[in-house]
């Protein structure tokens, strides 16, 4: 009943114009709870905001309103609202940033190099590169859509519910999380910290709060010192105005709920009809309107969750090859990449997730709609599905240096035995 | 005559108060034992008190090491900057009150981190190290390019940060020292405000932390054409000093692995807290550090080595101190007449041998083996140290005590001359060189207008009795006295001591046994599993420096497998007047013996006495070394 009930859905999405729809959901009678607080768990439908100002407020860190000081719901709000004039501004300072860089590089190559054939190679070069990124919805919309993800996520949780002061936290790092772009996209996980200071710093006076926030949203992407396990480098969990926050599973959930949002929400429809958007910039566009439904379904048999990617585009845009990074690609290839990445984060964010939410795989149907009129029902249709199965092949016998170069085999053991021994 | 050494040649100062010239003088290179030190990546240079860790992180700072290579600062092979951690607020009560209520890692983070750059700014601001103001544009270009852009990610909005326009390099370093200074200052302040308050106030200082801020910093000091192409070694003495949090900030920082840029050297002593990361990981050798464990190194199959090492420094402070021509031999002589008694023994074994009479493999086996402890034996037999119930109730040991007026039992076996004392010293050089300094003072206050040119054996024999003893009782009634934050329970305190008198009794019943294939026994392994107070108890002694450790093969085992082995400090042989000069044999114990040892030493003493030692496949004979008669 279920199954045919979200085909039905589905297609009502698709006469709606391909918007992103959310199914709802509908989760089987789940074994007896466990978790601690009852009272904190998210209920089917319901937004994490709207969660978030239901506590009352010996449910948060202590605060004294009647010596001024806003509850912790009053502190998100004012937030969301000092944030959104810059969450306006996000894709236009990312383009703006880039076009400056751009410049200076330009400037560069013509001052620096005397060489004419050398020069105009470099210049060609940085023409190629198209630079001045059109980004989709990286603002409020965007924000929403990450609390949209998690709100559904969460009530899915088997146990160890969000208290209502990591939701907070969680909500306030969703809020600034991507806000760094607005300086450009080159490490924009780390430029949060700037406008975290200037505008919440009335709302969170605490300067280890705003770390702790920070810390949250930075995780969510990039690398740190190098090392792309960026949630490992946090804290498991830690004490804040007297409360336990788990970060690492507040950071996996922003960082999975992130991965989540890039469905068709986040497309700029009128720029892809009208043509507007740059070479460089279409196929991000292309892909986000092509992912017209992200759900979470419990599977009926075995009772896993499991995360459901529907795609739809023509053959119009199928037999067209986008500019990305250098190279041209099928919009098809294109999704398979997206969805590959997504099945990594999937495992990368388990293991912080498990054992209050464990999501054991992902299932993608994409669908190539026929663009001709005469023929508007024929379609192909491309399904499978990302897990882990089979024997595991890594850690591969005879290669433990891939987990440590700095580990000396038993020729090498031997050999530094001998030396510092004076065998 | 050094102004160092103007009073004794022993004379221990603390190494932070020598000056480089001072500190190149009194050095002994050691580096060849401990190569991993000097190269670049991380390193925990573990060992007790007085083991020289200190000395060889003052040697590796960048004035010494100038000196030595006689080169500018940039000709260095590293920069070594001096990080003590002893004597700081950083196990302020206030700041445990963080723990477990307030983000206490990352305040604690930017403590360290600001006390680093502290050391670090505070050292890089000696004048000496330079020569002029000839890099003071890059200098100043760093300090606005790295350092104040760095410390605006930190501190936005912050003024008066500006550099006077006619400042010297040093001028530029103090100002960053005086910074770093604040923001230490800021977060002190705002934990002592936590007292007595239960909720939490908001913290609206600077959070400074290793990545973030610290490590860009030293990256650009490496840049500097004034400083070593080399990395930035920060040498972090006395790591034991830090708080469980901290332990983890730091051992966070070495899972890091930014050897190439930062090599951080820790010297610790046993006690250190924990070698977990924040992050719930652990630091693992060599993955992420090289451990170098002193006295393991020096008890081990380098003694020879400790023994040069020794000789080296002998010989230093008595040049130094205007003693030349002087071996360290001559000028702490053997008891001659008992070393030529000794002998006689010794040869009378060979003799045994030549007519097939001995027990060992070869020729010198027996003579090593047995000639010392029959010396002993006799000694204390002749002045016939019986333990009286009397002496029993009191807590010191009944062997060191006057019998009735008499002479005391058992000393009159001498424990005079360079190599016993050496033994002595345990692998701990302070052990040698304190009773050194003590044994001189001695000597100069009998022999006031003489030139002391040699020790008399007799005042060396009472020091390192009266030093033994002041090592197990006063010492140990000091630690349990102390009371500090870190200091471990009495009850651990008296079961440690208790421990020790019942080894110490029960190793001189088996010294003083006949026909015992080894009679010279020095440490315990256990033949069943240790519980947990025995495991804590001994691990106390070592992390005090009573016991040293190692691994033997298990006693039940025929696949190879080890156990722990615990070697009493040879510091302490003249209180039951054990043989120093060699570990020729262990004891395998059960964990009841030990267990009887910690609640009642005296009794289990009177229990084997009656009962009969442990019979000799208790007992384990190592190979005999050469060395440990040499």
């Amino acid at each position: 009943m279920y199954n045919i009930l979200s085909l039905f859905s589905a297609a009502i999405a698709k006469l709606a114009g391909n918007r992103a729809t959310v199914m709802p959901k509908k989760r089987q009678v789940k074994s007896k709870d466990t978790h601690k607080e009852p009272n904190f768990r998210l209920l089917d439908n319901e937004r994490l905001e709207d969660w978030l100002k239901k506590h009352t407020p010996d449910c948060y860190p202590r605060c004294y309103p009647e010596k001024g000081e806003m509850t912790y719901p009053d502190r998100y709000s004012n937030i969301k609202r000092a944030l959104l004039p810059i969450h306006d501004e996000v894709e236009i300072g990312a383009m703006s940033a880039g076009a400056t860089k751009w410049m200076k590089e330009l400037i560069e190559v013509i001052k620096t190099i005397e060489n004419p054939s050398e020069r105009d190679r470099k210049l060609k070069q940085l023409s190629d590169s198209d630079p001045i990124v059109y980004l989709n919805n990286h603002g409020h919309a965007h924000v929403d859509k990450v609390i949209e993800r998690i709100s559904e996520i969460l009530p899915f949780f088997e146990n160890g519910h969000l208290d209502p002061y990591e939701g907070f936290l969680l909500l306030c790092a969703i809020q600034i999380h991507d806000i760094g772009i607005v300086f450009g996209r080159d490490g924009h996980e780390r430029r949060c910290r700037e406008i975290l200071e200037k505008e919440c710093k009335p709302f969170i006076k605490d300067n280890l709060e705003r770390r702790v926030i920070e810390e949250l949203a930075l995780v969510h992407g990039g690398a740190f010192n190098g090392d792309p396990n960026t949630i490992g480098c946090l804290v498991p969990q830690r004490a804040l105005n007297n409360k336990n926050i788990r970060n690492r599973l507040l950071a996996a959930l922003l960082r999975f709920g992130d991965e989540l949002a890039d469905d068709s929400s986040r497309a700029n429809r009128v720029g892809l009809e009208h043509g507007t958007i740059q070479e460089g910039s279409l196929i991000y566009h292309h892909y986000s309107q092509s992912l017209h439904t992200v759900r979470l379904d419990r599977e009926n048999i075995t009772g896993k969750i499991q995360l459901e990617l529907y795609y739809e585009f023509d053959t119009n845009i199928a037999t067209m090859k986008f500019k990305k990074n250098g190279i041209e690609k099928y919009l098809l290839d294109e999704i398979y990449d997206r969805t590959l990445k997504m099945e990594r984060e999937r495992r990368y964010c388990m293991r912080f997730l498990t054992p209050c939410f464990s999501l054991d795989k992902i299932k993608v149907e994409i669908i190539i709609q026929s663009a001709n009129q005469k023929d508007p029902f024929k379609n192909d249709k491309i399904q499978y599905t990302l897990e882990e199965c089979g024997y595991p092949i890594y850690p591969g016998t005879g290669r433990i240096k891939d987990f440590s170069a700095d580990l000396r085999n038993g020729e090498e053991e031997m050999k530094h035995i001998k030396k510092e021994w004076g065998l | 005559m050094s102004h160092l050494l103007h009073n004794n040649p022993f004379q221990i100062t603390s190494p932070e108060d020598l000056t480089a010239d001072e500190t190149i003088s009194l050095f002994v290179d050691v580096f060849t034992d401990f190569k991993k030190i000097i190269d670049s990546g991380h390193v925990f240079l573990i060992g007790p008190r007085g083991t020289g860790k200190s000395m060889m992180f003052r040697y590796l700072m960048p004035d010494c090491q100038r000196l030595k290579n006689k080169c500018t600062l940039s000709e260095i092979p590293f920069l070594g900057v001096y990080v003590p951690l002893k004597n700081t607020n950083f196990a302020l009560s206030e700041l445990k009150r963080f723990e477990h209520r307030h983000a206490s890692d990352i305040l604690n983070e930017h403590i360290l981190t600001t006390h680093f750059s502290i050391k670090i700014f505070n050292t890089l601001a000696n004048p000496e190290l330079y020569q002029g103001n000839e890099n003071i544009d890059a200098i100043k270009k760093y300090y606005y390019d790295i350092f104040r852009y760095n410390l605006l990610k930190v501190k936005p909005n912050c003024t008066n940060y500006e550099l006077d326009e006619k400042c010297s390099i040093t001028d530029i370093f103090l100002k960053i020292a005086a910074i770093s200074e604040s923001f230490y200052n800021e977060a002190l302040t705002y934990a002592k405000g936590l007292a007595f308050r239960t909720d939490i106030l908001p913290y609206d200082g600077p959070l400074c932390d290793y990545i973030g801020f610290l490590l860009p910093v030293l990256t650009g000091l490496t840049k500097l054409p004034v400083f070593p192409k080399g990395s930035i070694y920060l040498l972090i003495d006395d790591a034991h000093w830090l708080t469980e949090t901290q332990a983890r900030v730091l051992n966070t920082w070495v899972s890091t692995r930014t050897s190439r840029i930062v090599s951080l050297k820790v010297s610790t002593q046993y006690n250190y807290k924990t070698y977990y990361t924040l992050t719930g990981a652990t630091i693992d050798t060599p993955h992420d550090y090289s451990e170098i464990d002193i006295t393991t190194i020096y008890t081990g199959s380098s003694k020879s080595k400790y023994r040069e090492r020794i000789s080296d420094i002998v010989k230093k402070r008595l040049i130094l101190f205007g003693i030349n021509d002087v071996s360290p031999e001559d000028y702490f002589p053997e008891d001659v007449q008992q070393e030529s008694e000794i002998q006689r023994i010794r040869e009378t074994y060979l003799e045994k041998y030549d007519k097939g009479e001995a027990k060992g493999h070869y020729r010198s086996d027996d003579a090593l083996r047995y000639a010392r402890p029959d010396f002993i034996k006799s000694a204390i037999e002749q002045e016939n140290g019986i333990i009286s119930d009397e002496d029993q109730s009191d807590a010191r040991p009944e062997f060191i005590k006057d019998s009735a007026g008499k002479k005391k039992a058992s000393s009159k076996y001498s424990y005079a001359g360079f190599k016993q004392l050496v033994h002595l010293s345990s692998g701990i050089v302070r052990h040698f060189i304190q009773p050194a300094h003590l044994m001189y003072a001695e000597t100069k206050s009998q022999k006031l207008k003489e030139e002391t040119k040699y020790i008399p054996q007799t005042i060396q024999n009472e020091i390192v009795r009266e030093e033994a003893n002041n090592f197990l009782f006063t010492d140990l009634e000091r630690i349990e006295k102390e009371g500090h934050v870190q200091a471990p329970p009495k009850e651990d305190i008296k079961k440690l001591s208790n421990l020790i008198q019942g080894l110490g009794g029960l190793f001189r019943q088996i010294l003083l046994s006949e026909r015992r294939s080894e009679r010279r026994i020095f440490s315990i392994a256990f033949s069943d599993s240790p519980s947990e107070e025995a495991i804590r108890i001994l691990d106390l002694g070592i992390q005090l420096g009573y016991f040293h450790k190692s691994t033997i093969g298990r006693k039940d085992s025929k696949s190879g497998g080890r156990t722990r082995l615990y070697i009493l400090n040879r510091r302490l042989a003249p209180i039951w007047t054990l043989d120093p000069t060699g570990f020729a044999g262990y004891l395998f114990v059960t964990n009841s013996l030990i267990e009887e040892a910690m609640q009642r030493p005296f009794s289990m003493l009177r229990r084997i006495s009656s009962e009969g030692i442990p019979q000799d496949n208790d007992i384990v004979q190592l190979e005999l070394s050469l060395e440990d008669e040499k």
